[in-house]
């Protein structure tokens, strides 16, 4: 970086709720419009949001971004999630971001896998394929097809577990036989642990690149903690852990280097 | 945001000048870097790292954190990248912010550790350390440092022997005898002490399960809002029986709070897990300290209490 240049300050920054609505029994996409100029988040980022007087504040992937305008697809869980439902049009969100590592977009031909609100990051990557004219496969998969947390993306694959909604079945189950039908060169996941697990053990196999989109348990959100750290290997020296911070080096992580629980 | 002309915050601890009392707390702010996106470092008062060890650690599996009302319970294990990593590569990035006081965080697993790292302090013309004593002495059945009389006293009395910089001791608040220990800090020859480490806590989270409870259990250190009330207990307790200067801390998150600390006989404060509920907040507290004296028509601290 050139010494000179003046740095970009990040300051908890409050923005104004434009929607707030359910998409599927427990889950909701907050619209939200920033007071100041948003760095453009980019898919795989995220952003930490203070819900009302809890001292940690939560984290939530950029589901889509545009100019000052951003979304996040969220499950509601404890009191965090709680908070963030009760939030009426008008009303002001208090956030940092974005923040933490984003999906390295390549022209290649690409398997989106979105488990749950696992599928919120996965759309704006879409959105991102489709300006850039990058072809991809999205697989979307929900317990249930009340679950279903997902508009706009009518070309995505959908899965349930209970197949009441789309095709039957774990999401796992389809993954190798989308990447032989659409020869898939790269694979992107979010999702639970065992979906991207597998998904990784896949993607080793068939020797494709994967990136994963990795959750666990934030207090700071910026690097400080180490709450957040996990082993990861080296690529060219599996024998070799290296401790990673999810919210600084990661979300997004090649997913050859994780290592799962 | 920054210096209010006319308005003199400064505290003396031990050596060290302080433009103001707001220190952020250790393993809160990181190496201080990290923080750079949201403050100007050089107007806090001074920050504390990380503890650091002299081997590098590994600290403990996921899940390492998890908040409850008001508070938050972490059970990092100190993971560090041990003292020497730490001189060659993070103290110049600390230094290049000119201008900063720091205060290195040491932590041991034997009495020999401590020394050790206070010597290597020295030697690298470290201008302040805090002693972290609520880590298990191996040797000694793995009760902590700050816990047993005898063992505080060689050990701050020792490392004082090694280190002729600012030697702030930071003592546990999970003892019976506040008083006692201070005492025996003061005594042993530490400049300062800073009070209190995070409370010892468990959160316990149960779901009910074809018919059965599943438990899934945190057990670590307390800090945030939860624990100020035993702060300001146990700093007053010992400012009633030593003179050296006391850091106080625990659950800090306005400029009330920093008063009520100060009120009981703290000179300075240290803001820990407010850092992570608002990441600008210690520069707003120097800001916020600064109006309220001014509000009150004083011109310094000293006047205040
Ligand atoms: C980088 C990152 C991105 C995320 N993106 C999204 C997102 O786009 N949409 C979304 O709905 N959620 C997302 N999460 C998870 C979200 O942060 C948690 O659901 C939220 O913090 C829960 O807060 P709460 O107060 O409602 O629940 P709490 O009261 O804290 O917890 C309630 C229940 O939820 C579980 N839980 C809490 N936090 C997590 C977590 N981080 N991972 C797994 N389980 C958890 C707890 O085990 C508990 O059973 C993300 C997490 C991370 C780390
Ligand atoms: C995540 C976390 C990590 C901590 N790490 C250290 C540490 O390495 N050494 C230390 O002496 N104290 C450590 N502490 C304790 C704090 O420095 C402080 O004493 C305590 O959190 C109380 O202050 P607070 O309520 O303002 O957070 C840690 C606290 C937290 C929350
Ligand atoms: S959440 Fe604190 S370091 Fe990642």
């Amino acid at each position: 970086m050139n010494a000179t240049m003046t740095k970009l300050v990040k300051k908890a920054t409050l923005a104004t709720v434009k929607a707030n609505h359910k998409v599927s029994h427990n889950t909701y996409r907050l619209c939200v419009e920033s007071e100041k100029d948003l760095i453009e988040p980019q898919p795989g980022q995220f952003i930490s949001i203070l819900c009302s007087n809890l001292v940690v504040r939560r984290p939530f992937s950029v589901a889509f971004a545009q100019d000052n305008y951003f979304e996040i697809i969220y499950k509601v869980r404890g009191e965090g999630t709680k908070y963030i439902e009760n939030l009426k049009e008008g009303q002001q969100v208090n956030y940092i971001g974005p923040l933490g590592s984003a999906f390295c977009i390549e022209n290649k031909k690409s398997l989106f896998i979105g488990g749950g609100v696992g599928v919120g990051p996965m759309m704006f990557l879409a959105q991102r394929f489709k300006e850039q004219s990058i072809p991809y496969t999205f697989l979307a998969g929900f317990h249930s097809n009340i679950d279903i947390g997902l508009a706009g993306f009518p070309e995505a694959v959908l899965i349930t577990d209970d197949g009441t909604s789309g095709k039957q079945g774990s999401i796992v189950d389809y993954i190798k036989e989308y990447i032989e039908k659409d020869k898939i060169e790269k694979i992107y996941t979010c999702g639970p642990d065992p979906v991207m697990q597998k998904a990784a053990k896949i993607a080793e196999e068939l020797d494709l690149c994967i990136e994963v989109a990795i959750e666990r348990f934030f207090a700071c959100s910026v690097g400080v903690c180490m709450g957040c750290s996990i082993d990861t290997k080296d690529v060219d020296n599996p024998e070799t852990l290296v401790k990673k911070r999810i919210c600084k080096h990661g979300p997004v992580f090649d997913g050859r280097t994780i290592v799962w629980e | 945001m920054g210096v209010k002309q006319n308005i003199d915050l400064s505290v003396n601890i031990g050596k060290m000048k302080l433009k103001n009392p707001i220190i952020t707390a250790s393993g809160t702010f990181g190496y201080a870097d990290e923080f750079d996106e949201y403050i100007k470092v050089s107007n806090l008062g001074a920050i504390v790292t990380k503890g650091i060890t002299l081997e590098p650690r590994k600290g403990n599996p996921q899940p390492r954190v998890q908040d409850v009302t008001n508070g938050l319970i972490n059970r990092i294990g100190l993971e560090n990248m041990g003292i020497y990593p730490f001189l060659e590569k993070k103290l110049p990035i600390i230094l290049k912010e000119k201008n900063i006081s720091f205060i290195i965080n040491i932590a041991g697993s034997s009495e020999e550790d401590y020394v050790q790292l206070a010597k290597i302090c020295q030697d690298n013309s470290i201008e302040a350390i805090e002693l972290n004593l609520s880590c298990p002495n191996v040797k000694d059945g793995c009760l902590e440092f700050g816990k047993d009389p005898d063992t505080l006293y060689r050990l701050v009395s020792n490392v004082r022997e090694a280190y002729e910089g600012t030697l702030i001791v930071k003592l546990t608040s999970n003892i019976s005898y506040p008083a006692q220990m201070a005492q025996l800090v003061q005594k042993a020859g530490a400049d300062a002490i800073s009070a209190i480490n995070t409370v010892k806590a468990m959160h316990i989270r149960l779901n009910y399960n074809n018919n059965k409870f599943e438990k899934t259990t945190i057990q670590g250190g307390l800090s945030g809002p939860t624990i100020k009330p035993i702060a300001l207990n146990f700093i007053s307790e010992i400012r009633s029986v030593v003179d050296i200067p006391i850091i106080g801390m625990g659950g800090i998150t306005y400029v009330q709070d920093v008063l009520e600390f100060l009120s009981v006989g703290a000179n300075a404060v240290q803001i820990g897990t407010a850092n992570f509920t608002h990441p600008t907040i210690s520069e707003q507290l120097v800001d916020d300290l600064a109006d309220i004296l001014i509000k009150n028509n004083k011109t310094s601290l000293k006047e205040c209490f």
